[in-house]
């Protein structure tokens, strides 16, 4: 077992270094030049040149790479310019507030994470139970039920949910108010509902049909054929099978609610790494933008990483698969 | 030792969807004594799995339904009983074996567990008793019981077949159907599968229904076999002399359609055409168009069960209607 | 789109006659018309179709990128003056009108021009490229295979919407960019089903007859193969456009998209953020016409999954 997740943390690394180097050729293409944006106007050619020295800018794309992994040390004396690389979180500072990036997100991360957390714990306490229901009384009311509100969950955008909601709760029953911050729990009502919603109707969907296609399975006949009652057959042979792939879609859907938050953020002025990103973005601050977005990355690759290990456990085939291929070697 | 264990009258089976009605099972009558076997032989889609679903009450909750006839199990009518009382024969008085040990087991439980259950659910025995004779019963088919801890993937199919016998047989049913228990296993394998099913059955004095496409499966377990051709009994009898008298033109169909090496022909003769659309019954004998000694009469006139030398057939040729022209003569 | 449906159902075996070819696609529309949800979902997508074509019809383009301050925040169903130039005329504003006074009802009608576009060519643009992709990467194995997928693992690994808000953000807001932007974070799906498709496809009887009588790999990748391979990529496609439509409204919602004054859903909805107390009708009309175009392409991607589907035929 530790041999396996010692196995998937390498797995783990190129797809680090990809997406480290799709965001970072982002940067390098990004047309506005960075050396000139920091210049007053009136900077000359001189000036801009030597300032793109200052700032590694004038070195090779790979050089560069180099840099923004591993660090930069610039020969200028103001050590604003200098950064020590992704690697040690520190990418620079942003072009508007001045501040290193990675501090501001950092401080504003466990907001996200709080209000993230609480929206993944709604939406599995309310998508399995009701994925099961609809699946075992497939066709009867509370099935309808179920597949039109995931329906509706699934089409609905996030943002404008969220902003019915506020017109609903906030400006005419004035029971939760608009704006939310992670010190007040009962402003976290409107934005948790907001962000679940989307995630409780995709896996409502997957659990499902997970279990509709478990409860066609020979091994359930089987069960049914010792004389289990229906109940048991449910909860001991289909349950557990069932919720493998949901499981899986539950770790994919950890990346939706990241995205979910930047819009339900935006939508409730609530300080996380979405309204970082909406604000670095609105004011051009490229080094903010990337720095979020490989930070996001990063955790969706670690939460994805832990589904795994999980899935190991629950799903002794997998368990299995690689015993037998480290056995062969 | 020569009672009525299971006694099946004018058993009727549909399954029922939006577009269509299927005629899976069109009143099939069979006696089985304790002890005894049969074997249920024809096409796919004859309704043999369908008669085993029936007698499990496992038929499909949403299409499938008994819409007429009884199942008499000691005494028993399992049509009519309500499904808690027969959770309580499903897998201790009944039992039954599928085709597909590939995917019959369950894929995140261990064998042991999963022969246990079937122990625990009719409180024959507690908790660690069940584990016990879980070992108990996967060395009776074959299996070391140090493997009770394994998980189904780590077994072929031959032994998840084993495996699969053993949970049927755990609670000593009294009737045990299997469902071409061999026909997805290799050859070698199946001989041995099929041995061990007949050896257990005298052991433990279990009923037996073996369902199979294959006359020669059925030849090697049952004493007698039912012929089953678009959800009908067409004959029935005892094994050895339907193999070597076939009474039904179908059942002489089937019998020149294998190959026999004592026979020394070197072409087998198929049956021509194809069964009929289960969804749609036309009048007259189910068979005539396949038949090779049709007559008009017999696309008006549905055949009845003849009685015969102690033998049942379904065709106009013993009802004295049309004459006989099969080449053996039972008269 | 009807052709290519034919084609998902028919065992390829080279010996397809047009009646066969017929008889797949009735058979295909026999089960899918039985789907009312989905039917119902067709009917609404073929609205809005008709809509974004015909949009010029029902207002011009000028009028409803104009500001007509004085109207601005009419009430639906409120008749008001504007001005279209020269002269003052009267207007029914039937759905309202915006935080400028223009027509929401225009607005949302050419919005819907943008989004129908945007919804079609970035999925055909990533059905292309990653079924091609997704082909080779099947078809071939081996390095290429392993390069094509690891390049899709990291791309799956930045959440969709986040990986075109970096590339609108590193390019600049235009529309091109968020078509490149949508295009590109829409592929990785297409690659993956197309791979497993083929590997499925790969190995059976006629894809190695096609080998033996010596087709060239072109020819049996794009002759036997894909058309085996088409009923999931048909799926995915019509979920493709709804997750894409939504993705570019809310990059516009967050100023990343379409910019104003051009219509857009997203950024209507941007506006109208600020005046949800004040004008909620503004916020109201420009969502449901987002949320009824995605739940009609779910609709049908359902629909299309039951009826396209082998294992739910009877």
């Amino acid at each position: 077992m530790i041999r396996y997740i010692a196995r998937r943390l390498l797995m783990i690394i190129p797809v680090l270094i990809g997406v480290t180097f799709i965001v970072f050729s982002l940067t390098y293409i990004s047309p506005g030049d960075p050396a000139r944006m920091i210049l007053p106007q009136d900077a000359t050619d001189a000036d801009i040149a030597h300032m793109r020295h200052l700032m590694g800018l004038d070195e090779s794309f790979l050089m560069q790479y180099v840099h923004f992994l591993f660090g930069f040390k610039s020969p200028s004396e103001d050590s604003s310019f200098s950064y020590k690389g992704l690697l040690a979180l520190d990418l620079g500072r942003s072009y508007v507030s001045n501040r290193p990036v990675f501090k501001t997100i950092l401080e504003r991360f466990p907001n996200t994470a709080l209000l993230s957390l609480f929206a993944l714990v709604l939406s599995v306490l309310l998508s399995i139970p009701a994925g099961i229901i609809s699946a075992t009384h497939q066709y009867s009311p509370s099935d309808m039920v179920v597949s039109v509100l995931s329906l509706l969950g699934l089409s609905m955008p996030a943002f404008w949910l969220g902003m019915i909601l506020i017109w609903i709760f906030s400006v005419k029953l004035r029971i939760f108010p608009s704006l939310a911050n992670p010190n007040n729990l009962k402003s976290l009502v409107l934005p948790v509902i907001t962000l679940a919603t989307m995630n409780t109707a995709v896996q409502a969907r997957m659990t499902r049909s997970s279990m509709l296609e478990i409860i066609r399975q020979d091994y359930i006949r089987t069960a049914r054929a010792k004389g289990l009652d229906e109940k048991k057959v449910i909860r001991k042979h289909a349950l557990n099978n069932a919720l493998i792939p949901v499981v899986t879609v539950i770790g994919l859907q950890v990346g939706q609610l990241l995205v979910g938050a930047v819009l339900t953020e935006t939508v409730f002025s609530y300080p996380g790494i979405g309204t970082i990103m909406v604000d670095a973005i609105q004011r051009k601050d490229t080094p903010q933008i990337l720095a979020s977005v490989v930070f996001v990355a990063i955790v969706f690759a670690l939460v994805n990483l832990v589904v795994d290990i999980v899935y190991a456990f629950i799903d002794p085939r997998i368990k299995a698969q690689y015993e037998g291929m480290t056995k062969g070697k | 030792m020569d009672e009525l264990l299971l006694s099946i009258r004018e058993l009727t089976t549909q399954y029922i969807t939006e577009d269509s009605v299927v005629h899976a099972v069109n009143g099939i009558s069979l006696e089985l004594k304790t002890g005894g076997s049969v074997g249920l032989v024809g096409e796919s889609g004859a309704g043999k799995t369908t008669t085993a679903y029936s007698i499990m009450g496992l038929l499909p909750k949403l299409t499938g339904k008994i819409t007429g006839g009884s199942i008499i199990f000691q005494g028993k009518d399992l049509t009519k009983i309500p499904e808690d009382e027969m959770r309580k024969i499903r897998g201790n008085q009944i039992s039954m074996i599928f085709q597909d040990p590939m995917t019959s087991l369950n894929p995140i439980l261990t064998v042991g567990d999963q022969i246990a259950e079937v122990l625990e659910i009719h409180g024959t025995a507690t908790k660690e008793e069940a584990i016990a004779k879980a070992g108990d019963m996967l060395e009776m088919v074959g299996i070391p019981r140090e493997r009770m801890h394994e998980y189904p993937h780590q077994f072929s199919g031959g032994m998840k077949q084993r495996v699969i016998i053993a949970i049927a047989l755990a609670c000593n049913p009294k009737l045990l159907i299997a469902d071409e228990p061999t026909t997805a296993l290799d050859v070698t394998i199946q001989a041995q599968v099929l041995r061990m099913i007949k050896e257990l059955k005298a052991k433990l004095n279990t009923s037996l229904i073996l369902i199979s496409h294959n006359l020669g499966v059925v030849a090697q377990v049952c004493e007698n076999v039912a012929i089953m051709y678009a959800g009908r009994i067409v004959e029935y009898g005892p094994l050895r002399q339907v193999f070597e008298a076939p009474m039904h033109p179908y059942t002489e169909g089937l019998l020149n359609s294998i190959p026999r090496i004592e026979l020394d022909k070197t072409r087998l003769s198929p049956i021509r055409g194809m069964m009929p659309d289960p969804s749609v019954v036309p009048p007259g004998c189910i068979f005539r168009p396949r038949c090779p000694y049709a007559e008009q009469e017999c696309a008006v006139r549905a055949p009845r069960i003849t009685e015969k030398s102690g033998r049942n057939v379904m065709c106009l040729m013993h009802e004295g209607i049309i004459a006989n022209k099969m080449r053996v003569d039972h008269a | 789109m009807e052709q290519q449906m034919t084609s998902a159902n028919l065992p390829v075996s080279g010996i397809s006659t047009d009646r066969k070819r017929k008889s797949a696609f009735q058979e295909f529309w026999r089960r899918f018309r039985k789907n009312k949800l989905a039917v119902a979902g067709l009917a609404v997508v073929v609205l809005y179709i008709l809509m974004a074509i015909f949009a010029d019809l029902f207002y011009s383009y000028d009028f409803i990128t104009q500001n007509q301050i004085s109207n601005a925040f009419a009430k639906p169903l409120t008749r008001a003056e504007v001005d279209d130039g020269n002269t003052t005329v009267q207007h029914l504003y039937i759905l309202g009108a915006d935080n400028f006074g223009r027509d929401i009802l225009g607005r949302i009608i050419h919005g819907a021009r943008v989004s129908m576009v945007i919804g079609f060519t970035t999925i055909a643009f990533a059905c292309i490229v990653g079924s091609a992709l997704g082909a080779i990467a099947g078809y071939y194995g081996g390095k290429i295979e392993s390069v094509i997928m690891r390049g899709t693992d990291i791309l799956l690994a930045i959440p969709n919407i986040l990986f075109a808000l970096a590339i609108v953000a590193a390019l600049g807001p235009s529309f091109q960019n968020l078509l490149l932007a949508i295009g590109i974070t829409s592929i990785p799906a297409f690659v993956r089903l197309m791979r497993a498709s083929v590997l499925t496809v790969k190995n059976q009887e006629f894809v190695e007859a096609a080998r033996a009588l010596g087709a060239r790999d072109f020819r049996i990748i794009v002759r036997h193969i894909m058309p085996n391979c088409m009923a999931p990529i048909i799926v995915q496609a019509t979920l493709g456009i709804a997750q894409s439509i939504l993705s570019a409204t809310s990059l516009s919602f967050l100023g990343l998209g379409i910019q104003p004054p051009s219509p857009e859903w997203g950024n209507m909805l941007s506006d109208a953020r600020s005046y949800i107390s004040y004008a909620p009708h503004t916020l109201l009309f420009p969502g449901l016409a987002i949320m009824t175009v995605i739940l009609a392409y779910n609709l049908i991607g359902d629909g299309l999954r039951d009826a396209l589907d082998p294992k739910l035929k009877r």
